[in-house]
């Protein structure tokens, strides 16, 4: 029988650095429009670097969502989104982004009372919609370019979905190659949008530059994330969540090189002298599914007092520039597609099934926990098929929940503890038979 | 076959297909030795398959409960893609030979992913159909097309000819001119026809050779014309709106018309949606199937395309006058996520333009039909 002790999440200390570069991030965009800066609302993959290049803001709509939620004003936009028509059943990030930015539009309510951080969001100037593997994301921004009336100029990139037709398979393929060509086509054209919006010709340097900086901050980040296929691990997934805004939102922001090389090299450090995630790691476990943010902090501990290390996770191992190589500072349209094409949401079933085995095994997983997000199915769509299949081809046992986002109202404490403690008792007796 | 029955007998057999809806199909197989493909909700190109000498059907929601699927969907997944999913759990489309997936919903997605690990066996196809409407929409629409037709070509050893799409085209379209011609009779007679009659016409057509669907639509249509004067006109006049991917459940229609509404116009994909519009018969067929795309999200917008061009909540507001509506009544699948990021301003089109609405967000087990019952009763009444 597992036993639950109060154990402490030994979590990475170097993150307070990425928390610099986020409030400088968040300062910077709430006073654009003051600072006479151009802002973009997207939604989807990280493609800050392609307004950064013709010095616009940019606001990520999940990011925005999540730092709503990571503050705990995340209620009083729901409620707004709510009780205009939008049903709780919709993506929690878009409905907490819908009512900050009904905030910003329509004033606050008097019956509402909402924090500062939900009330900041600028008016957008241009919405740019480059989403994978999700139909949520165009029909969000949207939703976004009605309520500021129709008049807010939107450019949507189609990822197509990377089905895997013809034998095609990750990175390979007819239609992989396809899908690439077709995709950088859409950024040439998104490049000439961003000249009409920002009213210049488009910075082909600065841009070159930060897809430098985007390259080696992907490649800082994939290599400290290897470094945790150690036993035990030296960082958790839980690491790499919080770690996530340099290479989402954040990406090539100014400082993100620095930040993520102090991460690897508190990594590295830890493994040198043998300090790991989690205290008396005896078992590894694979996240499958979205970050519940709210969780977070919460999830991590609960997993370090069953002695279980969470040491990798769809989300943040297989996206957020999770193939550097790829990318040609000089030539980057390639590149960018290329991660954003083969990225955790926008693979066909066979080929994510394919890279879950492939991380399964180079980080000796022994148990799945999937994180069934109530509002993300884009995510939870396969959760069903992976338990049984890798449970069949590799014998990994699992266990699953629902929860969410940014609303914990999804969220039975007592039910996800029951979860997480019967699948560890299932580890414990696939170990103890040997 | 059908020219000596009267109206009733031709819709009572239109009715019984619609309620076994595989089993013509299943039937035609055997005749023929051809392929059935079925097409995975909402948007998928019948005319390509039908070129290559194939029988599309377009899968449909059974009502019964979900079990089998459970252990392969989640339960929070809208009706139509659990529904779908159960049926090949439950193998119940193991005739297929092939499907066609598209990429309009990820909720349809991820249940063709899951549809094509239960039917290892079953040519798994899929149809690109980029949303938006920017300068190059329609040609990406053509390049989607071009690859489903290739697919098409290695799965049925067949090339397909600009002339067979064309001869698909002109089948297809006269089945659909035809049940707009009923349409436009029952906006006039509304009481000619049941709105469960008329989900029987398009679910008819959705299952059978379309050949066969315009032979019994040829037989109907006299003798409704016939009839249309006898008929006694009373009611409060209701538009139908939503219902993506799955037909609206037969009780519910009853329980509109019950309720002491007439039904004389809808939205539905098992309605105006699924025929509204024809693929024009003059131009290169790849690039007319896309134009038809496009336009026919003009016609009737379709929150799934994200085309800001349309403006579906205006549409409704048009349509309603057009069919002399007192009322609309919205019907949502629970979970479908297009139609949720829209209600808010479908709400307000309908609070400016002063028109009753009612919203039923309707589950697919239908925990309380006497709730729904109730509301609709109370909402009806509101007209009279």
């Amino acid at each position: 029988m597992a036993v639950q002790e109060a154990k402490r999440a030994n979590r990475l200390k170097s993150g307070k650095l990425v928390n610099k570069l986020v409030n400088e991030y968040w300062e910077d965009l709430i006073n654009a429009k003051k600072t006479g800066k151009k802002v973009v609302y997207t939604t989807g993959l990280p493609i800050g670097p392609f307004m950064a290049a013709q010095d616009m803001a940019w606001i990520h709509g999940e990011g925005y969502g999540a730092r709503v939620a990571a503050r705990h004003e995340e209620k009083e936009p729901q409620t707004f989104a709510e009780n205009r028509g939008f049903n709780r059943e919709l993506c929690s990030y878009a409905r907490t982004q819908m009512g900050c930015a009904m905030f910003a539009e329509l004033g606050v309510p008097d019956d509402l009372n909402p924090g500062p951080i939900a009330t900041e969001i600028p008016a957008p100037d241009a919405i740019v919609t480059c989403y994978p593997g999700c139909s949520t994301g165009p029909q969000w921004d949207w939703a976004i370019e009605r309520v500021f009336g129709k008049k807010i100029p939107w450019f949507n990139v189609v990822i197509p979905y990377h089905m895997g037709r013809n034998g095609s398979t990750y990175m390979k393929g007819e239609e992989f190659e396809e899908n690439v060509k077709y995709v950088v086509r859409q950024f040439e054209d998104l490049i000439k949008f961003l000249e009409v919006v920002s009213g210049k010709p488009y910075n082909w340097d600065k841009f070159q530059e930060l897809m430098g900086v985007t390259k080696t901050v992907g490649k800082l980040r994939m290599e400290a994330m290897d470094l945790c296929k150690a036993k035990p691990a030296p960082a958790s997934f839980f690491d790499w969540s919080i770690q996530i805004a340099p290479v989402n939102y954040l990406t090539a922001w100014p400082g993100t090189i620095e930040a993520m090389q102090a991460v690897k090299d508190e990594v590295q450090e830890r493994l040198d002298n043998g300090v790991s995630a989690v205290p008396n790691e005896k078992y590894r476990i694979f996240w499958e599914g979205i970050m519940n943010w709210n969780k977070l902090g919460w999830m991590a501990d609960k997993f370090a007092s069953y002695d279980a290390t969470v040491v990798a996770g769809r989300y943040t191992h297989m996206a957020f520039w999770h193939e550097p190589d790829t990318i040609d500072p000089e030539h980057p349209l390639r590149g960018i597609a290329i991660n954003h094409l083969e990225c955790q949401l926008n693979l066909g079933y066979p080929i994510t099934e394919e890279r879950m085995m492939t991380l399964s095994k180079d980080y000796s997983i022994d148990g799945i926990v999937f994180h069934g997000a109530r509002t993300c199915r884009s995510f939870s769509r396969s959760h069903f098929l992976l338990a049984e299949n890798l449970n069949k081809k590799m014998g990994i046992q699992s266990t699953s929940f629902e929860g969410d986002m940014v609303d914990d109202s999804f969220y039975k404490e007592e039910l996800v503890n029951t979860r997480i403690e019967a699948l560890i008792e299932s580890l414990e007796a696939q170990k103890s038979r040997g | 076959m059908y020219q000596n029955l009267a109206s009733d007998e031709i819709l009572n057999k239109l009715t019984q297909i619609a309620a076994d809806p595989y089993e013509r199909a299943k039937e035609w197989k055997m005749e023929t030795g051809s392929k059935l493909i079925g097409c995975y909700i909402m948007h998928f190109p019948e005319e390509l398959l039908h070129a290559a000498g194939a029988l599309p059907i377009v899968l449909q929601v059974k009502e019964e409960p979900i079990t089998t699927g459970h252990a392969y969907y989640p339960s929070y997944f809208c009706g139509p893609t659990r529904s779908i999913v159960d049926q090949a759990a439950k193998s119940e489309l193991d005739f297929l030979d092939g499907f066609v997936g598209g990429d309009y919903c990820i909720q349809a997605v991820g249940g063709s992913e899951v549809v094509g690990n239960l039917l290892p066996k079953v040519n798994n196809m899929f149809f690109r159909l980029p949303v938006g409407n920017q300068a190059w929409t329609q040609g990406d629409i053509v390049t989607g097309l071009t690859e489903l037709k290739r697919d098409i070509e290695r799965f049925a050893d067949k090339e397909i000819s600009d002339e067979d799409i064309l001869n698909s085209i002109r089948i297809y379209n006269k089945n659909r001119s035809l049940i707009r011609e009923i349409y436009e009779l029952k906006s006039v007679h509304p009481s000619l026809l049941s709105s469960s009659d008329m989900l029987s016409i398009i679910k008819s057509s959705m299952v059978i050779p379309k050949e066969e669907h315009n032979e019994i639509l040829e037989s109907l249509i006299p003798k409704l014309q016939a009839k249309k004067d006898s008929i006694k006109e009373e009611g409060v006049r209701v538009f139908l709106s939503g219902s993506f991917c799955g037909a609206p459940k037969n009780d519910i229609l009853e329980l509109v018309e019950q309720s002491g509404a007439v039904v004389v116009g809808d939205d539905l994909f098992h309605g105006y949606r699924y025929i509204s519009d024809n693929i024009a018969e003059d131009k290169e067929p790849l690039a007319a199937i896309a134009a038809h795309y496009i336009d026919k999200n003009t016609n009737v917008p379709c929150p799934t395309r994200c085309d800001p061009k349309t403006d579906w909540p205006q549409y409704l507001v048009d349509s309603m006058r057009k069919h002399k509506a007192d009322q609309l009544v919205i019907v949502m699948t629970q979970f479908c996520e297009p139609h949720m990021f829209f209600y808010p301003d479908i709400k307000d089109a309908m609070q400016e333009a002063g028109i009753p609405h009612l919203l039923l967000e309707i589950s697919h087990e239908l925990d309380s039909i006497e709730t729904i019952k109730t509301r609709l009763e109370a909402f009806v009444e509101m007209a009279v």
